[in-house]
């Protein structure tokens, strides 16, 4: 086989029906770079023992680790959403879809695992009881980027598949309605990023079987979501600085839209300024201020509600 | 032979396009006609190379002690015909499109067609 160059490989999703059972990729979408890595979690042997060398190595728990980076769609977050643990309500009627994510507290598990399929120069890697531990939604590049820190069970060859590509528009300039607080547009606002941080660590146990020959995760557990939001905006006058002050919360919007029917939109109803700096710096520079925001939840019991609208029909 | 290729993704509505490298976009929900050549087309466009460094070759071309470089044998390989690839297409199906029957052909020779003798 000769030497592949990144452009001519592809990345494909699958809900999968059992965590850890691989499912062939029923959705593709175009990534920016992903770096889902197999850990073999070695163990290098250093024992007192006339040498000062490793002497040995046992194979130990697989881990795993990686970023998939890629355009945040409308018709492709709601996957990974769905590896995380969020209560997912969809409504509306075909074409025209609504899913609704608000975060969950009562288990450890996502709500659902993903099937990642990488092909790589041709060869398929195939990843199973994927679950996205992070997802960061933020402008880069002017346009909407969603990076997801995927944690997995196990990778393992499967049969090459044949891709179909969906058209799809990303969310760039133009598309934006930034509202601090909620329903009133502001138009200082020129970047953010906002973190859902779920913690997700691989699980072991002692066992002698499953794959990896029992080295691999049982599962995959999450732990205390962290919510987090940076900004950047343009300094007009103490009215927010006092309120970062006074630790006043702020319930706040960032939604892109394609006209009425595709949209990505979040809500942190409880946003607290945790920082906020406003530095002179250089003779020519605008005054702005840097922010950071992280959230509580509401009186619903919600730290986030994030709504897309899409054509996608997920079941 | 061509073919009858089928575009029906469950999760994408009709009319959505659908991109297949080396075919072209339909819209989702029809069928296409597809011919041989474009089944050519898909196969040269998912052509892959499974050459390899030829290092013993160019060892024993290079003059000795100088040794050398591998050099790299190329081995194009052509792509999956459209038959084969839409297996593994989820929603995407294809259908063989046999040729018509041939008619009844009447051989009309000039006695048959009358006129002066």
């Amino acid at each position: 086989m000769g030497i592949g160059v990144s452009g001519g490989g592809f990345v494909g999703l699958a809900f999968e029906s059992t965590p850890g059972t691989y499912v062939a990729p029923t959705r593709y979408h175009p990534v920016l770079s992903e770096a889902l890595e197999w850990q073999p979690g070695t163990i290098f042997r250093r024992p007192i023992r006339q040498s000062v060398d490793q002497i040995g190595a046992v194979p130990g728990n697989v881990g795993s680790t990686g970023t998939l980076s890629m355009e945040a769609l409308d018709d492709i977050l709601v996957y990974y959403l769905y590896a995380m643990r969020m209560g997912i309500v969809k409504t509306g009627s075909s074409p025209n879809f609504t899913y609704t994510a608000t975060p969950t507290s009562t288990n450890a598990f996502p709500t659902r695992t993903l099937s990642l399929t990488v092909i790589r120069n041709s060869q398929v890697f195939g990843y199973v009881g994927c679950v996205v531990s992070k997802m960061t939604l933020a402008i880069q590049n002017d346009l909407l980027q969603c990076d997801c820190d995927i944690l997995f069970q196990n990778e393992a060859v499967q049969s090459l598949p044949a891709p179909t590509w969906v058209t799809e528009t990303p969310y760039g300039p133009g598309t934006w309605s930034v509202q601090i607080p909620t329903a009133t547009q502001i138009f200082d606002l020129d970047t953010f990023s906002l973190s859902i941080d779920e913690a997700g660590a691989s699980a072991y146990r002692l066992k002698n079987t499953g794959p990896n020959q029992g080295r691999g995760a049982q599962f995959i557990s999450m732990g205390e979501r962290t919510i987090q939001m940076t900004a950047s905006r343009d300094f007009i006058d103490r009215t927010d600085y006092n309120a970062f002050q006074a630790v006043t919360p702020q319930n706040l919007t960032i939604q892109c839209a394609h006209g009425g029917n595709n949209s990505i939109a979040f809500n942190i109803p409880n946003a607290f300024k945790s920082a906020m700096q406003t530095p002179l710096s250089a003779q020519g520079d605008i005054i702005r201020s840097s922010l950071t925001y992280d959230s509580t939840i509401d009186g619903s019991g919600n730290a986030i509600y994030l709504t897309i609208q899409t054509q996608e029909n997920i079941t | 032979m061509p073919y009858k290729l089928t575009v029906n993704l469950p999760s994408v509505p009709e009319g959505r396009d659908v991109y297949i490298a080396g075919l072209g976009t339909f819209p989702n929900g029809g069928t296409y006609d597809i011919s041989d050549e474009q089944d050519l087309a898909y196969q040269n466009a998912h052509t892959r190379d499974e050459g390899h460094f030829d290092f013993d070759h160019v060892a024993e071309r290079a003059e000795p002690g100088t040794g050398g470089s591998g050099a790299y044998v190329h081995k194009l390989v052509p792509g999956p015909s459209i038959v084969e690839a839409v297996q593994s297409m989820r929603g995407v199906t294809l259908e063989e499109v046999k040729p018509e029957e041939p008619g009844i052909v009447v051989n009309v020779t000039p006695q048959d067609q009358g006129g002066e003798d």
